[in-house]
Order: structure tokens, then sequence, then C-alpha cells
């Protein structure tokens, strides 16, 4: 069963926040966030904030690849 | 093409012209060498397949000015063009139905204006494939960015794909044993392979 990893981009105008990170870069065919954020027209290190909505691997297992 | 259809229907009504009494077989001949020649200048062409239309923007000229040059030759060299039938001995008696003179018939065509018919053929064809050759793209072989974007308010949000993870069908199933579900999914086409993972979300 192919499930969908997400995670949201939000820009508040004075912030931009990152809501989950996405998972983990062993997991077969997930990893891509860095490059569809890229591609969503933002830069890693334009992000201020991170929220993590809970703590299971396919929601911030690449948290400390984030500026 | 329907320069090509012009061109080719007259060479052919020409070549069976001094046949009246054969007619029939001369005909089947005629099919049996279009069709075998063509199969072969066709394989030739298809030989230097290259993924665009090109090999056939060059296929359609060569064998055409190859044709032209028989033509030439065929009207013995002549400057004018012009074709002269020789009848052979076995339809001496055939009278042609358009026959309303001997010098008529004699020089009834003109090879440079069929030749010009089958020139405006082949710039046809050629014309055609260049442009189906230049709408012809690359493809990409990558995937294509995920991402969905939509105003919250005064907030952009943008959702974005991190992929999809393969995950153990079998172990979010309640009673149902590994093997109905996978005949229930191999009913659909469905298959699993199955992954054992310790963290589910």
């Amino acid at each position: 069963m192919e499930v969908s990893v997400n995670a949201f981009l939000i820009n508040t105008g004075p912030k931009l926040v990152l809501v989950d990170t996405g998972d983990a870069a062993d997991m077969e065919g997930t990893g891509h966030l860095q490059e569809n954020l890229k591609a969503a027209g933002y830069d890693p290190a334009q992000v201020d904030e991170i929220y993590i909505t809970h703590m299971h691997g396919d929601h911030n297992q690449r948290t400390h690849h984030q500026g | 093409m329907a320069c090509f259809s012009l061109a080719v229907s007259n060479f052919g009504a020409m070549a069976l012209d001094p046949l009246g009494a054969i007619a029939g077989i001369g005909a089947s001949l005629q099919g049996f060498v279009t069709t075998f020649g063509g199969a072969l200048i066709g394989a030739a062409i298809a030989g230097i397949f290259n993924g665009t239309t090109l090999p056939l923007a060059i296929g359609a000229p060569v064998p055409a000015s190859q044709a032209w040059s028989l033509c030439s030759w065929r009207s013995g060299g002549d400057s004018s063009g012009r074709i002269t039938w020789r009848h052979p001995t076995v339809t001496e008696s055939w009278q042609h139905p358009l026959q309303f003179s001997n010098d008529g018939l004699e020089e009834i065509s003109n090879a440079r204006l069929k030749g010009l018919v089958c020139a405006g053929a082949v710039a046809a064809i050629a014309i055609g494939a260049v442009l189906t050759a230049q709408a012809t793209a690359p493809m990409v072989k990558t995937q294509a960015p995920g991402y969905y974007r939509i105003m919250v308010g005064d907030f952009e949000v943008t959702a974005l794909l991190d992929g999809t993870a393969k995950l153990p069908f079998k172990d979010f199933m309640n009673d149902i044993t590994p093997a109905q579900l996978e005949h229930a999914l191999a009913r659909d086409f469905l298959r699993i392979r199955w992954r054992s993972r310790s963290t589910p979300s």
C-alpha cells in the first residue's frame, strides 16, 4: 500500500513556517521534500520555523537537514 | 498526397498504355513491382529510423530523384523530355481508345510535366515530414515536482510531497488473513510486496 507523505509550507507574510519535514531518507519512494520545496519557489534556508505535528518517523526524520 | 496519387495513377496508365491485349498481366506485374519494391525501399528507410521523422524526409526525395532519372533515361535523353511510345508487336492490332492521330499518340506525354508532378509530391511529403519532426519533443524522463498551493486567508499554504511510502497493508487490516487480502487485491490486478515496518504512522 502506497501512502503519500506530505509536509506543508506556510508563508504568513512575516514568517515562513514548515509543518513537518518528511520521511526518513532510507524509506523507498520518499525523501523528495527539499527538491519539491525548491520547485515550489522557496529555498530551505528561507524557512524561519519548523513545527512537528507528532513524533513519528515519517513526519520528522528530515528535520536535522533543514536550515 | 494528392499530387502523389496523380503521379502514381498517371504513370501506371502510361506503363499499361502499350499493353492493351495483356493489360491484366501488366497490371498484376505492376502491382507486384510497386508493392515489393516499396517494401524494399521502406525496409531501407526503416533501417535508418532514429526516433524522428527525418529518415522519411530523406527517404522520400532519394527514390524520387532515382525515378526522375529513370524517366529521363526512358525518354531517351531527349532534352525536350518527350516520351516516344514504341508499341510492341503483340498490341499492333489494338486501338487506343483516345487515339485520334498517329502523331498525337506517338508523342502523347511530356515526361518533364510528369516529373514536375512527381517532384511536387515529394516536396509535399518532405515538408510534411520535417514539420512533424519539429513537433516531436524529447521525453523528460524525470518525475514532475509535487506541490499544491492555496491561499488560506492571508496565509499562503504550499503542500509539499515528500514521496510515497510503501506500508505493509496486511498490518493495517483487521479480520482478514493475509491470504484473503492477497486474493482480494489480485482480483483487482493488484499485488503487494510484503514489507515489515516497525513504526507505522
